[in-house]
């Protein structure tokens, strides 16, 4: 496990991204906080499209969770684990957001990415086409929690992370992870 | 020397799933780590297990990358449009005064002379009538456009929500429709704040069903104060004295009535201290 703490690892990252990101208009904390929307943007959105939302609606929430970021830093609350506090704010946004659309929409738009991708070539296309369906069947019926948790590490948080983000304990993180992995196993297998 | 543990693992044989994960993505102890490697060099099938979870995890993240090559648009749009958002948040910040006092240094008494002249001048102006600007439109939510709206919450995830992360600014997309339907588009939008009739920590919706554009400021009945509705009701909730669909039905009803009956008062219940006072005089537009 890493000892470096989370603060001291953002802080290298954002140092670098503010050279990249500064802006004169914005204050300290805004420019912070696009220097951190360039590091995580990319990871939460994929996060939020696994969970089931649209790319527009995860575009959407990425925009609410660093707003709220920039209000929860100016009114200088605790940075400790930054990443962990932006991706529980994402999966709590995400969630209504598609508890609203299933509202809506009256149909539930989960694995929005797996069955909306296009491959280029037409091999790559049936190759993309038959995994996908694979791992659609078997993401689909692995329990959410599980689910969460995979993509959760897949998007590099550690267990002490996932388990924060989903509010679960370290051993349910543990267990969650091992299931999936091993469902996924499965696919690959065959 | 083998350990307590390594003997075991040797004797009744094999890594359960958990530890062979805990340990691809070392998350185990250094002792454990160390007994379940010594493990890995003499059994075979832990081994292949491991390998294969390692294979999966390959992947499956290739696989992920691949998709998000794809999927994911370019961060200069949405860099831009955070930017955007957030320089109007600076300049609104840098727009308001900074401190409560506009002087340096002030004696306790001549600070308490003042704060007694703020107070009275806000007591007057807070009785004056709306701007001609602000008047035109509508301060109630019309119940054709917006009746109210709310998904399934329970109980517990009400009263375990951080209202960090409760949605309170409708999309932006979204606040304009709403501005539109109101027949608002022109409006000062920092004057009003799209609201939730229902709000977001007791189910409500983020939907135009459920939300209207209501003003800040130059009403009696403005956010400010609804905002002491939804905590007052929330509260509630929580204390088991209230039901969420009665919440949610007592702020989709009529909130300016529901307000009155749970604060048993016919006008807003203000923070009368002096500090109070003041503040909310600076807050005037």
């Amino acid at each position: 496990m890493s000892d470096v703490p989370d603060s001291v690892a953002l802080d290298q990252f954002v140092a670098v991204r503010l050279e990249e990101t500064r802006s004169e208009t914005l204050d300290h904390i805004g420019n912070e906080v696009t220097a951190l929307f360039s590091e995580f943007r990319g990871r939460i959105l994929r996060y939020l499209i696994c969970l089931g939302l649209s790319v527009q609606d995860s575009e959407e929430v990425v925009q609410e969770v660093f707003l709220l970021l920039y209000q929860h830093l100016r009114e200088n609350r605790a940075r400790t684990n930054l990443r962990g506090w932006l991706f529980r704010v994402a999966h709590n946004l995400g969630l209504k957001k598609r508890m609203g659309t299933l509202r809506t929409n009256g149909q539930d738009s989960e694995y929005f990415l797996l069955a909306t991708d296009a491959a280029p070539s037409p091999e790559e296309q049936v190759l993309m086409k038959q995994q996908q369906k694979r791992l659609s069947a078997v993401l689909g019926a692995l329990p959410e929690q599980d689910r969460s948790c995979l993509y959760l590490r897949a998007e590099g948080l550690r267990y002490r992370e996932i388990a924060e983000v989903l509010s679960i304990s370290l051993g349910s993180v543990a267990q969650s992870l091992a299931r999936a992995v091993k469902r996924l196993n499965h696919v690959y297998q065959q | 020397m083998f350990t307590s543990s390594r003997r075991r693992l040797e004797r009744h044989n094999h890594v359960s799933d958990d530890d062979v994960l805990r340990f691809v993505d070392g998350e185990l102890e250094g002792g454990r780590s160390a007994d379940i490697r010594g493990h890995f060099e003499t059994c075979w099938k832990c081994r292949t297990r491991m390998l294969d979870f390692e294979n999966t995890i390959v992947h499956f993240v290739h696989f992920q990358q691949k998709l998000s090559e794809r999927t994911i648009p370019p961060i200069t749009g949405p860099l831009a449009q955070l930017k955007a958002r957030l320089e109007a948040r600076v300049q609104e910040r840098r727009a308001k005064p900074r401190g409560v006092f506009p002087f340096p240094v002030l004696s306790l008494s001549a600070a308490a002379v003042f704060v007694v002249v703020l107070a009275v001048i806000f007591l007057q102006l807070s009785n004056r009538p709306a701007s001609r600007a602000l008047r035109s439109y509508a301060f109630e939510p019309v119940p054709v456009l917006t009746p109210g709206q709310a998904v399934s919450i329970s109980r517990q995830q009400v009263c375990s929500s951080d209202s960090t992360t409760t949605p309170r600014v409708a999309a932006p997309a979204l606040r304009k429709r709403v501005f539109e339907a109101y027949g608002m588009a022109n409006a000062p939008e920092q004057d009003f704040e799209v609201d939730f009739l229902i709000t977001p920590e007791l189910g409500g919706a983020e939907t135009m069903r459920n939300l209207w554009p209501e003003p800040y400021y130059n009403t009696v009945w403005n956010a400010h104060v609804k905002d002491q509705l939804e905590v007052r009701l929330r509260d509630l909730v929580c204390s088991g004295q209230l039901d969420i669909r009665t919440a949610q039905r007592d702020l989709s009803d009529g909130w300016v009535a529901a307000y009155q009956r749970y604060f048993k008062s016919q006008a807003p219940v203000r923070d009368q201290t002096p500090v109070a006072l003041l503040f909310a005089f600076f807050k005037q537009p």
